[in-house]
């Protein structure tokens, strides 16, 4: 098992190795310079030209990439163009709030997808199953900037249920030990507190959770529909077994394995949507601030910025893959 | 990418004999989803083909006149889905809006399906270090998320309708590499490779004459579905402002972000390219679906 | 009952459960001693040395106050730590009397010392500070540095010479040159005065230069340590999301009625809305024009207007195609459906302009300003006249983002541009860009044929206009006229108000038979309240002080 983890953890080392020097020279070609971001609106060619200078950004590209790749390894990004601080203080900020939404919209999917595609499947054929088929595709068909802005027009600006933006009401007065404001409310014992981030949290949730939701169901479905034909399924049936035993003990633990491991695709599918859904809602997160910085032309910002969701992303599958290897023996042998 | 994303988890490789295209025709058919996903798709298609003839007015007409503190009048008789913010008529843009997408769609699917086919056919007929470069190389670009790769590769092209199908393209070319050369893969080691081999037919012709051939029917399946995704993800990059620069431009997406200023007067402005998206991307992924199922009837309804 | 149905049925009621529970909690009322306004943006300091843009000035406004002020609601120039003020015979030396008594945030006394400290930190920022980008005002009002960084004005160029302490509570500035704006500048929160303590302790100018060339500050003082003397305190602030400010209760002047005011970060003009319509907001700024009705209509809210001290105008770059011909910037500005854009866009806040100067401002010419309406016909003729064949064609730049109270949806005053000079013998090519994305750079290095523009006035004075506009040849605009650059200097350079409105009043109308530019625009920016807010006074410069602003 040991073996199995190493060799997944140095498989991700060339993988970062390309992904820096992929953002290196992306940054390098796009439109604009640094100098020009970072002189602003107003200035002259000649400034630029000694701005260049004066910073190394005239050296060999070799030299300049080098330069990148040890002070990133030093954990330093950069510092943004817009805001002036360091990219990694503006990460440290706006990524609890990224990983907030991302699990609330996660927790959304699982506590609705499962069920719906465990139903579906026990009901193979039936009227529910067919339905919950549709939805599902109707779920992967909405844009996750569209929904948000109906979900915002009914219960925001109609009804006026919910708050339409931001991570919670700016007269709470509460402490942010972690970032994460929901939990921040638990810790803090500020049950006001808490309960006011979750009520933030619950339309951008359903937005964002929409897709991962309907994929959910739809793997749960199918790999339900998988083990109940497996011998060990009959066999139970056959010994007499109470059906709902046999879900619990039988097909459920089992079509569960497939549903982990394609949790750490939605993980992508969570941090590209979180850019679309933080615009809509306002949320401070690591989305809306990678959009800004594309308007920007922040470009440390954004080399910065995806380089480590691209990290945060391959740890996460590494580490899913890691608990399937865990979970199912046959994985690690292969 | 969504759906296509996941498709490769389980690769189909099932081998499918030509002759069996009439069959899987035959099992479309008599899937309802898949008839009503044709049918979203083909109404669209003959508004996107048809814009000039069917659409009450010139998507780019302005009508300044229309307009009432500052904003625009709701759906009437002349006008059924209302005016936009330049009193142009919003049913005539919504139908043009239908061209772009499906060009969009067309060309994006197209780019990353070609880029990705080759790369994964390079990978998957040759082996060994060719192989371990192209996947190392795949890999890479799928540890950004995908969304987040195209806005990549947007911001680097400058914003345009054409950069954005093309970013949209590449961002899929991993998956589809990773798809084909699984299916090739799988297609190598069967029999009739074996046999094509023991009788001395050459590596290149079995990998065109017999692999690849063989190894298209997932592909077809995931470029409908990949059909939805990138319609729906251009439609992100144009709601961000990464699409067609010129405003006048009728592509939903850029559509739906004309209209956020206008949304609290004028919610219609979102609500009907927003539909006009979710339906043509319902009617591919059932497509999709009704494919996937026709050529391989055990998976019904799987991803 | 099946269990699909009992699992979908026990859903459903735990869903509506929640919104009920949600919908039970809404409503909410808080304190009527804070006060949580909407702004556009994040201010990117809150040290007005080293900000130029109006999020930051607004917050640096309520906290710090500089030798003199605006009177609310106009540009008049008031007395604020100074109390009166003398200039010498030829016009260099400057004495300000200080009021008395006045401490800062920290404790620690305003005196003639501080003045001098913080006009001599501005003059003896390190390089890295230097420069327009981070040090805007200085460089344009004052213009020079002592120790200047490559290719930043040294002394020489410098309008400000010295400062010095005659005692404790008379501070003398000296200049180079005599200025007649240079008293109104000074209102700027740009120049306000900072307790030096506090500059020292946090390190206001302290930083380094990180990898990839940008300055890093290291010091705190512009970040979390801000100390005036304004009528609010800061306490917190975090990016993206709020500012937080508490009255000072020692307050040399009028002390604030709230206690607490809240910053709000939106920049989504809908979403700021939408906040100010759920009651998330006391106050939000810059409501968009079709937005203003609802928010006029509500039965709780209510709307207050800024003078329109701005102008919004079609830019035509003398160094791109045909546009060196007269004839031809003469059927642009003919080809403008002007009246129709103001018309339908501005919701009624907006006049269409005939000039470059706001009529706000001295110098506004009354009569004899060239008439430019709407004319097609005239405008193809105007072409043929210059001997091009039509359609003419012309790059049209302008910016995606960024609304302003001049240009509230910047791509739809274009597209109805576009069309409307398409109709009068052009063939226009868009081109859009975002606004810090290379929009603004491209139009400022000369590269737009046709471009979106506008101007909000920094302080009241027609040279913050013309000067700044047509005052030296420059890229923006693309020409040299000597004649045009002479005469905005004689006007500037004259100390009788009366001579110089007139010549400025010539000098407009100079300007519109030059035609650099197509003014389009005055318009009113929106601000919408609740309706028990008291007190707000909307600034022609958009920077509002809120010591008068209540609740209830």
């Amino acid at each position: 098992m040991a073996r199995f983890v190493v060799r997944r953890l140095l498989l991700l080392v060339p993988i970062l190795l390309g992904l820096s020097i992929l953002l290196f020279v992306w940054v390098r070609a796009l439109p604009g310079s640094t100098a020009q971001a970072l002189l602003g609106e107003r200035t002259t060619p000649g400034a630029v030209d000694r701005f260049n200078r004066q910073y190394g950004l005239d050296r060999p590209i070799t030299t300049q990439y080098w330069a990148y790749l040890k002070t990133t390894v030093r954990g330093d990004l950069g510092t943004s163009v817009a805001s002036r601080r360091p990219v990694t203080t503006e990460i440290r900020e706006r990524f609890p709030a990224t990983v907030e939404l991302a699990v609330a919209a996660m927790i959304f999917a699982l506590v609705i997808g499962l069920p719906l595609g465990f139903f579906a499947a026990k009901r193979y054929g039936e009227f529910f199953d067919h339905s919950s088929l549709f939805l599902s595709l109707i779920g992967v068909s909405i844009p996750v900037f569209f929904l948000p802005i109906i979900l915002k027009y009914i219960f925001s600006v109609r009804l006026g249920w919910l708050p339409s933006i931001g991570r919670q009401d700016v007269l709470i007065d509460a402490e942010h030990p972690t970032g994460f404001y929901v939990l921040d409310g638990i810790i803090t014992g500020n049950w006001n507190a808490a309960w006011d981030a979750s009520k933030h949290l619950l339309l951008p949730a359903i937005a964002l959770g929409s897709i991962p939701l309907a994929i959910i169901a739809r793997v749960t479905r199918a790999s339900t529909l998988d083990v109940q034909n497996e011998d060990y399924v009959r066999t139970a049936k056959a010994k007499g077994l109470a059906p709902s035993a046999i879900d619990r003990r039988h097909v459920l633990r089992n079509a569960l394995l497939p549903v982990t491991t394609i949790i750490g695709l939605q993980v992508g599918i969570l941090l590209g949507g979180a850019v679309l859904t933080e615009t809509v809602f306002a949320i401070p997160g690591m989305g809306s601030w990678l959009k800004e910085a594309i308007f920007n032309q922040d470009y440390p910002a954004l080399q910065g910025g995806i380089l480590f969701l691209a990290f945060v992303f391959v740890l996460v599958n590494l580490l899913v893959d890691i608990s399937y290897g865990l979970i199912n023996p046959q994985i690690r042998v292969s | 990418m969504s759906l296509a994303e996941v498709h490769e988890v389980e690769v189909l490789d099932e081998r499918l004999p030509s002759g069996l295209w009439r069959e899987v025709w035959r099992r479309l058919r008599r899937n309802p989803g898949a008839i009503i996903g044709a049918t979203f798709v083909a109404g669209f298609v003959i508004v996107a083909i048809f814009a000039p003839l069917l659409a009450p007015y010139s998507p780019n007409e302005q009508n300044l006149s229309l307009l009432v503190n500052g904003c625009c009048p709701g759906p009437s008789w002349s006008h059924p889905m209302g005016v936009d913010e330049l009193g142009r008529d919003e049913l005539s843009r919504v139908m043009y809006g239908a061209r772009y997408s499906l060009v969009i769609g067309v060309v994006a699917v197209t780019v990353g399906l070609s880029l990705g086919m080759l790369i994964g056919a390079i990978a998957g007929g040759f082996a060994g270090l060719t192989d371990s470069v192209a996947m190392r190389g795949m890999d890479i670009m799928l540890a950004i998320p995908g969304f987040l790769l195209a806005l990549g590769i947007v911001s680097l092209m400058g914003p345009g309708l054409f950069p954005v199908m093309i970013a949209v393209g590449i961002a899929n070319v991993p998956i589809f590499a990773r798809l084909f050369r699984g299916t090739i893969l799988g297609q190598r080691d069967s029999d009739y490779a074996l046999a094509a081999r023991s009788v001395g037919v050459r590596r290149r012709k079995i990998l065109t004459g017999h692999i690849i051939p063989n190894s298209i029917s997932p592909v077809i399946v995931a470029g409908t579905l990949a059909m939805a995704t990138a319609i729906i993800d251009v439609a992100g990059l144009g709601f961000l402002g990464l699409g067609p620069q010129d405003p006048a431009t009728p592509e939903w997406g850029t559509m739906l972000t004309n209209a956020n200023l206008y949304v609290s007067t004028a919610p219609f402005l979102a609500l009907f390219p927003g539909l006009a998206i979710v339906i043509i991307v319902l009617g591919f992924n059932l497509i999709g679906d009704g494919l996937r199922e026709a050529l391989d009837p055990k998976l019904r309804g799987r991803v | 009952m099946s269990r699909a149905l009992r699992f979908t049925l026990a859903l459903s009621a735990v869903a509506l459960f929640a919104t009920a529970a949600a919908f039970a909690a809404t409503s909410r009322t808080h304190a009527s001693d804070t006060f949580v306004f909407g702004t556009e943006g994040d201010p990117v300091l809150v040290d007005g040395a080293l900000v130029s843009d109006g999020p930051s000035l607004r917050a640096v406004n309520q906290m710090f106050e500089g030798l003199v002020g605006l009177k609310a609601g106009t540009t008049k120039v008031v007395p604020s730590l100074a109390t009166s003020w003398k200039t010498s015979k030829n016009g260099l030396a400057w004495t300000f009397k200080l009021r008395q008594g006045v401490k800062f945030h920290d404790g620690t006394k305003m005196d003639a010392r501080s003045v001098c400290f913080n006009f001599g930190r501005n003059y003896k920022l390190p390089g890295y500070l230097q420069g327009e980008s981070t040090n805007y005002y200085w460089v344009t009002v004052f213009g020079g540095y002592a120790k200047p960084a490559t290719g930043n004005p040294g002394p020489d160029k410098s309008l400000y010479r010295g400062c010095k302490v005659v005692n404790a509570s008379t501070a003398r500035i000296i200049l180079t040159r005599p200025s007649s704006s240079f008293l109104a500048a000074l209102a700027l929160p740009s120049f306000a005065i900072a307790s030096p303590t506090a500059l020292v302790k946090y390190k206001a100018d302290a930083g380094s230069v990180g990898s990839d060339g940008s300055f890093r500050p290291t010091g705190t003082f512009g970040t979390s340590n801000p100390v005036g003397t304004g009528p609010f305190k800061f306490v917190s602030w975090r990016i993206g999301d709020k500012l937080v400010m508490v009255r000072n209760d020692n307050y040399w002047g009028t002390k604030a009625k709230l206690k607490k005011l809240i910053f709000r970060q939106i920049t989504d003009s809908t979403a700021r809305l939408q906040a100010l319509q759920s009651g998330e907001l006391d106050g939000a700024n810059l409501l968009a024009p079709q937005d203003v009705p609802s928010v006029a209509n509500s039965s709780s809210l209510k709307v207050l207007s800024r003078p329109a001290f701005n102008i919004g105008y079609v830019g035509m770059n003398q160094k791109q195609g045909p546009l060196s011909n007269i004839k031809v910037r003469q059927a642009v500005a003919y080809g403008l459906d002007k009246k129709a854009v103001i018309g339908a866009f501005y919701g009624g806040r907006g006049q269409v302009a005939n000039q470059f100067l706001p009529p706000l401002v001295e110098g506004y010419a009354k009569k004899g300003v060239p008439d430019y309406s709407y004319n097609p016909a005239k405008a193809k003729a105007l072409l043929q006249e210059a001997g091009l064949s039509l359609p003419v064609t012309l790059e049209f730049w302008y910016p995606t983002d960024r609304p302003r109270g001049y240009m509230p949806d910047p791509p739809r005053n274009f597209q109805a541009f576009a069309a409307s000079l398409e109709k009068s013998g052009f063939k226009i090519v868009p081109k859009p860009g975002p606004w810090r994305g290379g929009y603004l750079s491209g139009v400022q290095s000369g590269k737009a044929a046709l471009y979106l523009l506008g101007w909000t006035g920094d302080f009241g004075d027609p040279a913050n206009f013309l000067n700044v506009h047509f005052g030296a040849a420059g890229d923006l605009f693309g020409f040299n006229n000597p004649a045009l650059f002479k005469a905005l200097q004689v006007a500037d350079a004259e100390p009788n108000l009366d001579k110089r409105t007139k010549l400025y009043e010539a000098a407009s109308i100079q300007v519109m038979k030059f035609l650099p530019m197509v003014p389009y625009a005055n318009a009113s920016p929106a601000l919408g309240f609740k309706k028990n807010v008291k007190g707000y006074v909307p600034s022609p410069v958009e920077v509002e002080l809120f010591t008068p602003v209540s609740i209830g």
